[in-house]
């Protein structure tokens, strides 16, 4: 989708027109982009499109999904003073969870933290009518591959990636494939995810342009053995739609076992040591 | 002329960015709240790629030629501006600015004779006109700068700068020469050396010092690959020229800035205070 930047108004018509057109695809779940609600380069506009979870559009767009699960980029308040950059997971008539993104880019082209609060934790989420356990991690949070370990290590099932990645290093793929870099890098992380984590990626992706700033597209759906799914096309909106298994999650693992045979406290007690060795080395 | 030694070039894929920049300048026109374009054609490459990129983001009816000619614009650059607008099937309007910049020399005592304010005062009166074309015409002035130039500062400020945006302005001229072979520039334009055209015989790299090859691996490699000066010398580039190169660079930051504003408060426009271009579209 192509979301109106910091035109909450407009963006809520927008999702009320995806939202039904998910119901009559008979959608159990529908998963929009980052900051669907708002657009991403809000800078100082980002206070005034917050929404809070109790009360507001959100639980309105919650009720118009009627049973249909529904995950949304919003900016939420947050108590340290600026807002938060959130996927908000709309269940049953409200906001069922929510993940303030952690990892704020703020290099290069990106000013994140300058904006933004980041979250301090990441945590999964039981969802009863899906029957699976559902993480979200916003953009960035996909690059640090400990954030996946940390929703594996809690149950994960099916993680929503919730992106709005600024197309670059439009390079040469060979045979007239050229495209972003980014997003190839994106699609890698995807695959890995669900390969190594043995779970169900649902990865949405924003279009349209701003700033000057191309946001690549290409929403995928990957099942836990990493097979493609489904895959949007890059630069245009799309539904993108897949039957999602939940058997298969069960025979990936046992073809791969490697949930099962996962070391997690060989590898809390590495990350102990790593972590005190680090603090005993000289400083740079 | 200096020149540098083979190292790693910019090579951003000619088809990928065409469609990809005329997905952009569709979008960015529309958010502006404008259906056409206006692009002022040199008669040289990157003009003619903008337009037809423009030609192709919102349709040849959409966009808008103009070919500016002042007293010392070589004739070829009208037959090559036709050329470029017959390429993207836009009809050219050729508007005579020779009378304008007469008139201007005429009252500011010494530019006629001065190349340099000669050139800014033929590229103020071109965007006056261009803007002029915009409001008659409502559509968004589209400008041609590509990152060497914009980089080296090789530009007028309020001139050939003034635009709402350079869909080229991410391109070094190395890969703006293969986008515009790609997206079907006519021949003659490609081949002939890039000029500024305010004067007669005048070339951009023999006004630079260096070509626009060595100012694009030097600018690559030293800028987005963000090798260090010491690498680059070391690698068989000549000194001389990256320092060139860096002098020009650092000596036309203020060409890429808004003007500055002296700041008494705790929340200034721009510092404290930060909107986007695109809010609320």
């Amino acid at each position: 989708m192509h979301p109106r930047l910091g035109d909450l108004e407009a963006n809520l018509a927008l999702h009320r027109d995806w939202i039904r057109r998910a119901r009559e695809a008979r959608a159990d779940l529908l998963v929009f982009p980052e900051l669907s609600l708002t657009g991403y380069a809000l800078r100082d506009l980002a206070p005034g499109v917050a929404v809070p979870l109790r009360g507001g559009p959100l639980e309105a767009l919650a009720r118009e999904a009627g049973p249909m699960a529904v995950a949304v980029g919003a900016v939420v308040p947050s108590r340290a003073g600026p807002p938060s950059n959130a996927g908000v997971l709309l269940e049953k008539g409200r906001a069922a969870f929510l993940h303030r993104k952690v990892y704020l880019p703020n290099h290069g082209m990106f000013e994140e933290a300058r904006y933004f609060t980041s979250g301090d934790r990441f945590r999964v989420h039981r969802s009863k009518a899906l029957g699976l356990t559902l993480g979200i991690l916003v953009c960035r949070d996909l690059w640090h591959l400990s954030a996946g370990l940390v929703l594996g290590y809690r149950g994960l099932d099916l993680l929503l990636a919730m992106s709005a990645s600024p197309g670059r290093d439009l390079t040469d793929g060979g045979e007239g494939q050229g495209g972003f870099g980014s997003l190839r890098m994106l699609q890698v992380l995807n695959e890995a995810s669900a390969r190594t984590l043995g779970v169900f990626v649902v990865h949405a992706n924003r279009v349209g342009t701003e700033e000057g700033v191309t946001f690549a597209g290409g929403s995928e759906i990957l099942d836990p053995t990493g097979r493609l799914l489904a895959r949007g096309p890059e630069g245009e909106e799309a539904l993108v739609t897949a039957d999602l298994d939940p058997d298969l999650l069960r025979r990936a693992r046992t073809a791969l076992p490697l949930e099962r045979d996962e070391k997690r406290d060989l590898t809390a007690r590495e990350i102990r040591d790593a972590l005190r060795e680090r603090g005993r080395r000289p400083a740079d | 002329m200096l020149s540098a030694s083979a190292g790693d070039a910019p090579r951003t894929d000619p088809a990928a960015a065409a469609r990809v920049l005329a997905g952009a300048l569709r979008d960015e026109v529309r958010r502006a709240g404008f259906e056409r374009a206006v692009v002022g054609l040199s008669g040289g490459i990157d003009s003619a790629a903008t337009l037809l990129l423009a030609a192709r983001a919102l349709g040849p009816s959409n966009a808008i030629a103009a070919s500016l000619p002042v007293r010392g614009s070589s004739p070829a650059s009208l037959e090559h501006a036709r050329l470029a607008a017959a390429a993207a099937g836009v009809p050219l309007r050729a508007l005579d600015l020779a009378p304008v910049l007469g008139a201007l020399e005429a009252a500011l005592p010494g530019s006629a004779s001065d190349r340099n304010r000669r050139g800014n005062l033929a590229a103020r009166a071109r965007m006056i006109a261009l803007y002029d074309l915009s409001a008659a015409e409502k559509a968004l002035v589209i400008g041609t700068g590509n990152k060497t130039e914009i980089l080296l500062g090789y530009t007028t400020l309020w001139g050939d700068m003034a635009a709402a945006l350079h869909p080229l302005g991410d391109l070094y001229k190395c890969e703006v020469r293969a986008l515009a072979r790609h997206l079907g520039v006519p021949e003659p334009i490609l081949a002939k050396p890039p000029s500024a055209d305010l004067w007669e015989g005048q070339t951009d790299e023999g006004e630079l010092g260096f070509t626009y090859d060595d100012a694009d691996r030097v600018l690559y490699q030293w800028i987005d690959l963000q090798r260090r000066p010491e690498d680059l010398i070391a690698s068989g580039v000549p000194e001389a020229l990256f320092l060139a190169v860096r002098r020009r660079v650092l000596a036309s930051s203020y060409k890429r800035r808004m003007p500055l504003v002296l700041k008494v408060s705790s929340r200034t426009v721009s510092m404290e205070y930060r909107l986007p271009r695109d809010a609320g579209t």
